[in-house]
């Protein structure tokens, strides 16, 4: 039976203690590389200190989810402007292309 | 081989130690685990320092986020400072406090002096000396249970500490986004300049007090 540890569970992490000085930084790169992937979704958030979202960016965002319905809404009432029923209906538009 | 965290500290402590490189990337250091993308120093809370550090991040073209100025002023109250910058495909996020939460003064000034004394610029134990863990004799249970509870009162503590810091800088975040906009296309020291200037009488040096800032 395997004796259960308190340590961080994911194999790469267990890994870390016997990496060369050079093959941490190697993956510890790798690591950050990888991880700009979620900057868009993390752009407004801090992970320290006293602060925990920045205004101007939930500000832009808003705007930007506002004109993007606004944009769709617009679309919408273009395909079908004497039905708000069917303009809204996915199964009607979604194959129109 | 290096990283831009491990760079950037060494920039920083260039010719004096002026930052204890903590959180998330300490943590790699000590290879515990990678497990943040942004960087975090403990800042020696002295004028020379604070502007060098401001220095070095004006040569990487770094911008101010939504924060304290790095300031002491501001830094001295407990408040935090970010900025980011670009380095290749990399974006890099860099937190400065002085003043840690869950850090006595004078723990922070025996790590200040340990860290002078081994040359270690990593934040190495943050908190070693626990009272807590006297109780490891008692037997696992009893000290985990011990630890949860710590850990509970801890987060209510911090959710209060930071609860304090949001209410207090609510006047600012609404001027945020017009002080962002002033400081596009300014070089860092400039942009420094524009947001000292714009948070004075906004942002107050300290919350209201209570805790533990």
């Amino acid at each position: 039976m395997t004796e259960m540890r308190d340590e961080f569970l994911s194999e790469e992490d267990l890994d870390l203690r016997n990496l060369s000085w050079d093959e941490l930084i190697a993956y510890w790169n790798l690591w950050l590389e990888q991880a700009q992937a979620t900057n868009d979704l993390d752009e407004a958030f801090y992970s320290h200190g006293v602060f925990d979202r920045d205004p101007a960016v939930v500000e832009r965002q808003e705007a930007e989810k506002r004109e993007a319905e606004e944009q769709a809404t617009a679309e919408a009432y273009a395909r079908h402007p004497d039905s708000p029923d069917a303009a809204f209906d996915p199964a009607v538009w979604e194959g129109r292309g | 081989m290096d990283n831009p965290y491990l760079e950037l500290t060494e920039e920083f402590n260039r010719g004096r130690l002026r930052v204890l490189l903590s959180s998330g990337q300490a943590v790699v250091v000590h290879r515990l685990a990678v497990m943040s993308k942004d960087g975090d120093w403990i800042v020696r809370e002295d004028a020379e320092a604070v502007s060098h550090v401001l220095e070095v991040l004006s040569l990487h073209g770094a911008r101010y986020r939504f924060g304290a100025p790095l300031d002491l002023r501001w830094l001295a109250g407990g408040w935090s400072a970010h900025l980011e910058l670009r380095r290749e495909a990399l974006r890099i996020r860099t937190d400065f406090v002085t003043r840690p939460p869950r850090i006595a003064p004078e723990q922070l000034t025996r790590m200040w002096n340990e860290a002078e004394a081994t040359g270690n610029e990593a934040l190495a134990e943050a908190i070693r000396q626990r009272p807590l863990l006297a109780r490891i004799a008692e037997g696992r249970e009893p000290l985990e249970e011990a630890l949860d509870r710590e850990r509970r009162v801890l987060m209510r503590i911090n959710e209060e500490r930071l609860a304090r810091y949001q209410a207090a800088a609510e006047p600012w975040a609404k001027l945020w986004p017009d002080v962002q906009r002033q400081m596009e296309g300014l070089l860092l020291l400039d942009a420094h300049c524009v947001l000292t200037s714009r948070a004075e009488g906004v942002l107050p040096f300290e919350p209201s007090k209570g805790g533990d800032s």
